[in-house]
């Protein structure tokens, strides 16, 4: 098997010199004012990348305006600024010797070029600015925007009603990677009956949003053409956006780094760190390919995957196992994969016993051989689980294995309906169900994750929490994300501070949820359209650092806070 | 939303329409000021991925790219390698009258003419083309072709 590496010694001359311990014990590199004509602004995002790197090191202005970025090797540096609201600067030819300080003053001028502005608000921005009422919004936020593609795609296309019917009518049978839906009857859902529909999830009555008296309403195509028209015909001439205030105080002291998956459209789905240390591992949402980012250098290594010829291409889940093996579910292709990271390579395949399944969730247990194990796959698109022996090959189908995470004990967690987080204990007989203080909320699918202490982390993607089950205490506990349509598909703890955090689907902006105070802060992200699956963190680190995706850009990555 | 960078979108929009009404004799309305659809922090973005996002967000709901099935259109594949092969309005198959169709739509297809503009679809008709030999394909197949 053919290995792609992208050699980048540049790219190890930035990376070598990332903090891995509390930021300010580095010494200064580039240390600037920025300004606007209002005077100095807070909280603004500036990066510094060196020429020929993919990688760019990103830190914010305290309350004078000044930012500083610590640690950067010899080399030619380009600044960015990245401030909702102010027209990016790009100013190349920073020269930096390591160790010494080069100053670097940027006065920024406000943007007011619509398309501009609409690339530097967050999805949760664009759908509170949008000039509709609040039931509208939430049409727009079920059917176009909160699973698939954003609202910035229909709020930077300009059509006709004829036209958005068109286009309506055609989003309604294709899969988000715009393939066509397969030719296959679903739950609920015999000949004659109208197709899925994107937003919908699997189910016909899920699309019914909003409230019972109104949303029957929103069933109707031509209600959301009427929608789109208003905000997106032909003569519309866009809207204010109202951008989330800038960071203030502590709140500006995160370091942010971004390291750029060479390879042009890379969509990163999960975001797996290594148990063993050294790499954060990577798949594709669209294509066959597995990468690893160096953690140290920022090396980036992809590898190929085979998978289906007549099937999209693209992965939906990972897990690790005891063996530290890496396992996929190919969703596309409903199948199964075994991906050895020490050699590169895959060393097992399995196809799913179901024409069209998409392999939406693989379990592994990670700490544990598990007994009744030791690899379980559900299908997304009808919902059939089996239990999977590498050694022979056979699927098991199994009833209701909807467990995501299995613990050190071999306990199995997942969501069993809405606001019912159930554990299975070994031997798959014996259960404990833990009821969420929120009666609807509800993890995704394969989005729990266990922290140092035990315990078990999600995201709640409707009502916008991040959860914590103390497995000790047998408690649910959920914290309030205050960003409006953040949708959080995901969470990770520190299991050494009781923390918990996430980056939630459309907010750009990182949350940190301490459990035992129940403070929540959002820390806003220089960059946009990050839509995790999954995060890292990297306990190692001091204090631990926050690994993710960035899926519009095709990057990876790390944040951590720091104090002064 | 007068600004200096839509209204030179437009003129290079309107030279573009004048031209093709010139030729087609089509007749397009032209509008005021009317964004476009952006690349990824397009102040960075490459031609190449810009271009391939734009396919993959215009062009790929409908027709496939890089296989020669038909989705909801016909395929894009190979689409000005067709020789004396003709579009469905029964035009010849050439830069002009892709651009006139991509403007006008069709009985099945939008209308992008308020959406993108000249340099876009000179971007979309360039990737159709082959002119990014490095580019993305819309399904992602030639990433397993080996080292880039």
């Amino acid at each position: 098997m053919s290995i792609r590496i992208y050699s980048l010694l540049l790219v190890a001359l930035l990376a070598s010199a990332m903090p891995r311990a509390v930021e300010a014990a580095e010494p200064v590199s580039i240390r600037g004012t920025i300004t606007a004509a209002e005077g100095p602004l807070e909280g603004a995002y500036v990066g510094a990348r060196a020429n020929g790197s993919t990688v760019t090191k990103y830190g914010m202005t305290d309350n004078r305006g000044e930012f500083l970025l610590r640690g950067l090797e010899s080399g030619t540096y380009t600044l960015l600024t990245r401030i909702p609201g102010f027209r990016n600067v790009k100013r190349e030819g920073i020269r930096v010797e390591s160790g010494e300080e080069t100053r670097a003053d940027v006065r920024v001028e406000p943007e007011t070029d619509f398309l501009r502005l609409v690339e530097q608000a967050s999805n949760s921005e664009l759908l509170e600015s949008l000039p509709v009422t609040d039931m509208e919004r939430v049409a727009l936020d079920s059917r176009c925007s909160s699973r698939c593609h954003g609202a910035s795609y229909f709020v930077e296309s300009r059509f006709s009603a004829r036209d958005w019917r068109l286009i309506v009518s055609k989003m309604e049978s294709i899969t988000p990677v715009g393939d066509l839906d397969p030719p296959i009857a679903r739950p609920g859902r015999g000949a004659g009956q109208e197709p899925p529909r994107r937003g919908s999830s699997f189910d016909t009555d899920a699309e019914i949003y909003g409230s019972t008296a109104e949303g029957g309403s929103f069933r109707d195509d031509e209600h959301l053409v009427q929608y789109l028209s208003k905000i997106s015909g032909p003569d519309s001439k866009g809207f204010p956006i109202k951008f989330q205030p800038r960071a203030t105080g502590q709140l500006t002291r995160a370091v942010v780094t971004e390291y750029q998956i060479p390879r042009p459209g890379a969509y990163v789905h999960d975001l797996m760190l290594d148990p063993r240390g050294g790499y954060a591992w990577y798949n594709d949402w669209r294509v066959n390919v597995v990468g690893s980012v160096n953690m140290q250098t920022g090396e980036v290594k992809e590898y190929p995957v085979p998978g289906r010829d007549d099937r999209p291409g693209g992965f939906h889940s990972a897990r690790w196992d005891k063996e530290g093996n890496l396992w996929l579910g190919q969703l596309w292709s409903g199948r199964v994969v075994r991906f050895d990271v020490k050699q590169g390579k895959v060393t097992g395949s399995w196809q799913v016993p179901l024409e069209w399944s998409r392999t939406g969730t693989v379990v592994a247990c990670q700490y544990v051989n598990h007994p009744d194990g030791p690899i379980w796959t559900r299908d997304a698109l009808l919902g059939s689980g089996w239990k999977l022996n590498p050694d022979t090959g056979v699927f098991t189908q199994v009833q209701n294995a909807r467990w995501n995470l299995c613990d050190r004990e071999g306990n199995l967690y997942g969501f069993v309906g809405r606001g019912v987080l159930r554990k299975t204990e070994p031997g798959l007989e014996k259960f404990t169900e833990y009821r969420t203080p929120t009666p609807n909320a509800q993890a995704n699918e394969n989005r729990l994750n266990l922290d140092t202490a035990g315990n078990v982390w999600y995201g709640d993607w409707d009502s916008r929490h991040i959860g914590l089950l103390d497995t000790h205490a047998g408690k649910i506990t959920e914290f309030l994300i205050p960003t409006p349509w953040s949708l959080a598909y995901n969470a990770i703890g520190d299991g050494a501070n009781n923390i918990g955090w996430t980056v939630p689907h459309h907010s750009d902006r990182m949350v940190k949820a301490d459990a035992d105070s129940g403070q929540v802060i959002e820390i806003p992200l220089p960059s946009r359209g990050y839509q995790i699956r999954n995060l890292g963190i990297e306990m190692t680190a001091n204090p631990p650092a926050i690994w993710f995706m960035n899926q519009r850009d095709g990057t990876i990555v790390r944040f951590q806070e720091y104090t002064e | 939303m007068a600004r200096r960078r839509v209204d030179s979108r437009n003129r290079a929009r309107q030279a573009l329409l004048v031209r093709v009404v010139m030729f087609s004799c089509s007749a397009f309305l032209l509008t005021t000021a009317s964004p476009a659809l952006q690349a990824p922090h397009s102040d960075e973005a490459s031609p190449e991925r810009e271009a391939w996002y734009l396919v993959r967000h215009r062009c790929f709901l409908c027709h496939e790219i890089d296989r020669p099935e038909t989705k909801f259109a016909p395929s894009l594949m190979g689409l000005f390698e067709r020789g004396d092969a003709r579009m469905i309005n029964g035009k010849p198959i050439n830069e002009q009258t892709v651009t006139e169709v991509i403007l006008a739509g069709g009985p099945n297809m939008p209308a992008f003419q308020y959406t993108l503009t000249a340099r876009q679809i000179g971007l979309i008709l360039r990737y159709l083309k082959g002119g990014f030999p490095n580019a993305p394909k819309q399904d992602g197949r030639h990433m397993q072709e080996g080292p880039r």
